[in-house]
């Protein structure tokens, strides 16, 4: 049988939102920290929108949980605010999941779906089902198993011959780095405040999307890293050449996972390739102290990025619609609509979402 | 006297005296130009060298709809332009820098300049004038100031009461609530510069005012200001709490007052109104300052705080010579006119 759905406006939920969130992540998603409430919730107070919970139940046990918004008349679309790379959606993966019937319970109107950064990882029971959708991002990630050496041997010969250009270039230059781990609660707003700082002098702070402490992008990762940090999950290394930071990460992990959420550096450095060299000592940390099975960046990665990942994961975008024929009349009619809106682009380019 | 032109403050190697004013040094515009330039507005910064002396005049260069436009390099964080000199600038050295790089101004449909002092508007309109720009002159804005101050005794002995009796009675309030600690120094080091400038950042969010558009911007002008030891931060704590910070500036025995901000949740306090009272006790005591600057801004609370206040001026040349300069020419004129006969709005200049 398949799970029924329901959906409520956030404000209405029925029960403690929060606790049927963390009850189903642990049966289900635990080894990813980006799902767990804190990140969820986190997002919710800073980035506050009209969301609407859908829960597929089966037999009073929830299988499913969807943050949704409203877009348009008869259309939805899942809540993600660009600071969530991921979906934020729980499911049971052995889930036999009915998109349509989330849609015919959320009202006679709701015609359409569209759901952004589906993770296969996570998100299988419906990445399974769905046969038109778009690739939105080539994530990448580092499995720990072994030591750093082997992994480091295994990696492509010019990433290796890169980083021992830049380990090179900084002995004949006599410029030692010092890394620094924080994960302390006391330790990490400050962190984060400096991570910002160092951002906002890059090309980021002059078009405005750097983090910062004055702004709400800074407030979020400040409040999110410090919830981390409570529950020993935040991270975050610092790269110094003196007393000068050159490079910083901000990274939230559990004993399967680790996800480096943000990465900036000194462009004054770039000559050291402090980018590659915090990645390479962040590596080096979780092999050598074996603090958890994978490094997951949820980034879309070029081909550079990828010598560094021992596999790669696609995120999709998807459009569902309420029956076939509603689909059909949807095929038909939105390459009208994209083709009037962007006359250069030639009919039938539509691919769904 | 030679001109040239360059496309970025960073090549400006202008030697300043020590005492210029933070808002008119070489950093200044630097970290500005990060903030201005864009894809519609560029770096136009003129470099005028004589045998001994150099001067130098960041602008930026917008071009929209055939109108080719130059402005000075400034924005509201501006509170007054100044020419980057290795001099200080008579009318005879202004005319003749202006008279210099005429042919590249002319290029322009229009120039833009502000804000500038009284003083300045005057020099600038006489120099644009010679070299064939018709000028308009208009009130930009308001500097509140408070000089010839001579101890901190003298400083209150001449605020009105009702601000002594607000004063008085928030502090016997958070005496009485209990937990408040303010702190003012220069930082000790850089990691407790950044520190401090977190928690004015993370005042300044929750604060009333509008979110920060540019904070790499103080954070560059704060570090600078820090290492030639200008920059003096206010930070009052409510239980280790930062709850209301103030970033001022000491220069040549003045004091800018360049940023205030409190949190929103203790406004009913005046913590704003208590650090103020704390810094310029702290910046005539200890800095020996005889002048405190509220910069720009005609703001009501101002006028309880400072002695006197003077208008800020802009000035914009229009190029009569080309038909764009002229339409600009002609909208100056007919709202100095409106200005003249409307009883209600009282004319700026």
């Amino acid at each position: 049988m398949k799970p029924i759905w329901s959906v409520t406006p956030m404000s209405q939920y029925p029960r403690d939102l929060w606790q049927d969130w963390d009850d189903l992540y642990y049966r289900h998603h635990k080894h990813n920290p980006m799902l767990n409430r804190n990140f969820v919730s986190t997002l919710y107070k800073h980035y506050p929108d009209d969301v609407f919970i859908a829960v597929a139940s089966f037999e009073k046990n929830i299988q499913a949980m969807l943050l949704l918004v409203k877009t348009s008349v008869g259309s939805w679309v899942n809540y993600l605010p660009s600071q969530s790379p991921i979906a934020l959606f729980l499911c049971n993966k052995e889930l036999d999941i009915d998109i349509q019937n989330l849609l015919i319970r959320a009202g006679t109107t709701s015609l359409r779906i569209d759901l952004y950064s589906l993770d296969p990882q996570e998100h299988s029971c419906l990445t399974n089902q769905v046969t038109a959708y778009q690739p939105h991002a080539r994530n990448m990630t580092i499995q720990i198993s072994g030591n750093f050496e082997d992994y480091w041997s295994s990696r492509s010969k010019s990433l290796r011959k890169n980083m021992k250009q830049t380990l090179n270039r900084l002995n004949t230059d006599k410029i030692t780095i010092e890394n620094k781990f924080i994960s302390s609660e006391k330790d990490i707003e400050n962190a984060v405040d400096r991570y910002g700082i160092l951002e906002s002098q890059s090309w980021k702070g002059r078009y405005g999307t750097a983090i910062h402490p004055s702004n709400q992008q800074g407030q979020f990762y400040g409040d999110l890293l410090k919830r981390y940090a409570k529950d020993k999950q935040a991270l975050v290394l610092e790269n110094y050449c003196n007393d000068t930071l050159i490079a910083s990460r901000l990274c939230i992990l559990n004993a399967d996972t680790l996800i480096s959420l943000k990465t900036t550096f000194n462009e004054k450095y770039k000559r050291y390739a402090p980018g590659n060299f915090s990645q390479y000592q962040l590596t080096r940390y979780v092999f050598d102290k074996n603090i958890c099975r994978h490094i997951d960046f949820y980034t879309n990665a070029n081909k550079e990025k990828l010598y560094w990942s021992t596999a790669t994961r696609t995120l999709i975008n998807t459009s569902i619609y309420r029956t076939k024929n509603i689909e059909k009349i949807a095929s038909f009619i939105n390459p009208i609509k994209k083709n009037l809106k962007h006359p250069q682009l030639k009919l039938g380019a539509n691919n769904g979402v | 006297m030679e001109y040239k032109i360059l496309d970025t403050c960073k090549n400006i190697d202008t030697i300043q005296p020590e005492d210029v004013p933070i808002f008119s040094n070489n950093q200044w515009y630097i970290d500005l130009e990060k903030s201005i330039c864009n894809n519609t507005s560029t770096p136009y910064i003129i470099t005028i060298t004589d045998n001994k002396n150099q001067h130098t005049i960041p602008m930026t260069e917008s071009s929209n709809k055939n109108i080719r436009r130059l402005k000075c390099m400034a924005n509201y964080y501006t509170p007054f332009y100044k020419l980057v000199s290795s001099l200080i600038i008579t009318d005879e050295i202004h005319h003749n820098i202006i008279s210099t790089c005429s042919d590249s101004l002319l290029n322009f449909h229009t120039i833009d300049i502000a804000p500038i002092y009284t003083e300045d508007a005057e020099i600038w309109s006489k120099s644009l004038s010679s070299i064939g720009f018709k000028c308009h002159t208009y009130q930009h804005s308001t500097n509140w100031y408070h000089d010839n101050i001579l101890s901190v005794d003298q400083y209150w002995s001449l605020r009105p009461d009702k601000l002594i009796k607000i004063i008085e009675n928030k502090k016997n309030k958070l005496k009485k609530i209990g937990g408040y600690k303010t702190v003012i120094n220069r930082a000790n080091d850089i990691n407790e510069l950044q520190i401090k400038l977190s928690h004015y950042h993370h005042i300044y969010y929750e604060s009333w005012k509008k979110l920060e558009p540019h904070p790499y911007f103080i954070d560059s002008i704060c570090q600078h200001a820090w290492k030639n030891n200008k920059l003096r931060i206010g930070i009052t704590y409510h239980h280790d709490f930062p709850v209301a910070a103030q970033i001022w500036f000491i220069n040549n025995s003045t004091a800018y007052i360049f940023k205030l901000a409190h949190r929103h949740s203790y406004r009913k306090n005046s913590i704003g109104t208590l650090l103020t009272e704390k810094m310029i006790n702290h910046v005539i005591d200890t800095d020996k300052v005889n002048c405190i600057d509220f910069l720009t801004g005609d703001d009501n609370f101002k006028k309880d705080w400072m002695q006197s206040n003077r208008p800020l001026m802009g000035v914009q040349a229009c190029n009569p010579k080309t038909w764009q300069g002229k339409v600009f020419e002609t909208i100056n004129k007919l709202s100095v006119l409106r200005k003249k006969t409307s009883p209600l709005k009282p004319t700026n200049q």
